[in-house]
């Protein structure tokens, strides 16, 4: 192998993710010294950018109260979401359904008993009015 | 990131203190995931807030079969991703499952001369990764600095195991371009067997 070659499975070489190269580029390291500095050169780069992890880079100091602010106003969005999920559920239940529908009915024959009884009495009085008339 | 189990079991029983305190606690390197990510301050804000949001709902699916800081980080490329996806959309860049960086070239990064402690590097390698294409930079952000596997690293961005591989491989190449092959000039400066790169030396 060259180092030409080489220079291109080195990077991969850093992985020990082996491949049919490994065994080729193996036995060329042993005998050359600039690609053997490639491979360190590109260990001490995976080393460097591991220890990056643990190097924090500070936040703009306005993102810890901006985030607190909206994971609060999504928490009460979701109670809000939530009451109105759980009304909507109540009038799908088929109980509350009944109860409602026959509520319902019952106004509905309260309003024409109301209405029938105002009728007949209009209608007695108009009676009572022409009887009156007549005598 | 130390958020201690009672934070975590508090916040999956719906207690609002207790997720405020697991922001308190992990923002840090929140952000500093996004923003190697997107290489963006605005965004990186964005992704950690986003991050957080979407937290709230699947934190109770957190069954502590990993550890909670790889869960969080892997809900934070995930959304970091997401929005790099929208950026290019929106700024016609090259999307991130395409491979049309062959071509591109690593700007010259940082002073030749400089002393390479850890605290620099750490710099010089934020500030490298930052003038990586997002691709590159996603790739080697997940896997090389977070420990992400090939296979979810691929997942994230929706591309196969090999082509993150081969992407990986790229990434580390034009990292190396950028940071490594200074180093004859700090050898120079700094004396024999101080640089990073040994074999650079012949």
């Amino acid at each position: 192998m060259e180092c030409r070659e080489a220079a291109q499975h080195i990077p991969s070489y850093i992985d020990q993710s082996g491949g049919p190269a490994a065994s080729a580029l193996d036995a060329h390291l042993r005998t050359c010294d600039r690609c053997r500095g490639e491979l360190d050169a590109y260990r001490d780069l995976q080393g460097a950018l591991a220890a990056l992890a643990t190097q924090t880079i500070e936040p703009p100091a306005w993102l810890l109260p901006a985030t607190i602010d909206a994971v609060r106003s999504r928490v009460r969005l979701r109670r809000h979401v939530a009451a109105a999920r759980e009304v909507r559920d109540r009038l799908a239940d088929p109980r509350v359904a009944a109860a409602g529908g026959a509520a319902i009915l019952l106004a509905g024959l309260a309003t024409g008993a109301v209405l029938i009884r105002g009728r007949r009495r209009r209608r007695l009085v108009s009676g009572l009015r022409t009887a009156a008339v007549h005598a | 990131m130390d958020v201690p189990t009672e934070v975590i079991e508090r916040c999956q029983q719906g207690d609002p203190l207790a997720f405020e305190e697991l922001i308190r606690l992990s923002q840090r390197d929140v952000y500093s995931l996004a923003l190697r990510l997107t290489g963006n301050p605005d965004d990186a804000a964005e992704v950690a807030q986003e991050t957080y949001l979407r937290l709230l709902r699947s934190i109770k699916s957190f069954r502590g079969e990993a550890k909670f800081s790889t869960w969080l980080y892997r809900v934070t490329s995930s959304v970091a991703i997401t929005s790099l996806r929208k950026r290019a959309r929106r700024r016609h860049e090259v999307p991130l499952e395409n491979e049309e960086w062959q071509d591109w070239h690593a700007p010259a990064s940082g002073d030749p001369g400089a002393e390479l402690d850890r605290r620099q590097l750490a710099e010089r390698l934020d500030s490298a990764l930052l003038n990586l294409p997002a691709g590159y930079r996603a790739v080697v952000v997940m896997r090389d600095v977070y420990g992400f596997s090939l296979e979810e690293v691929g997942d994230q961005l929706g591309i196969s195991e090999g082509a993150a591989k081969v992407r990986l491989h790229r990434a580390r190449q034009k990292l190396k371009e950028m940071l490594v092959e200074e180093a004859p000039a700090q050898a120079r400066a700094t004396g024999p067997g101080k640089g990073p790169s040994k074999g650079e030396e012949e």
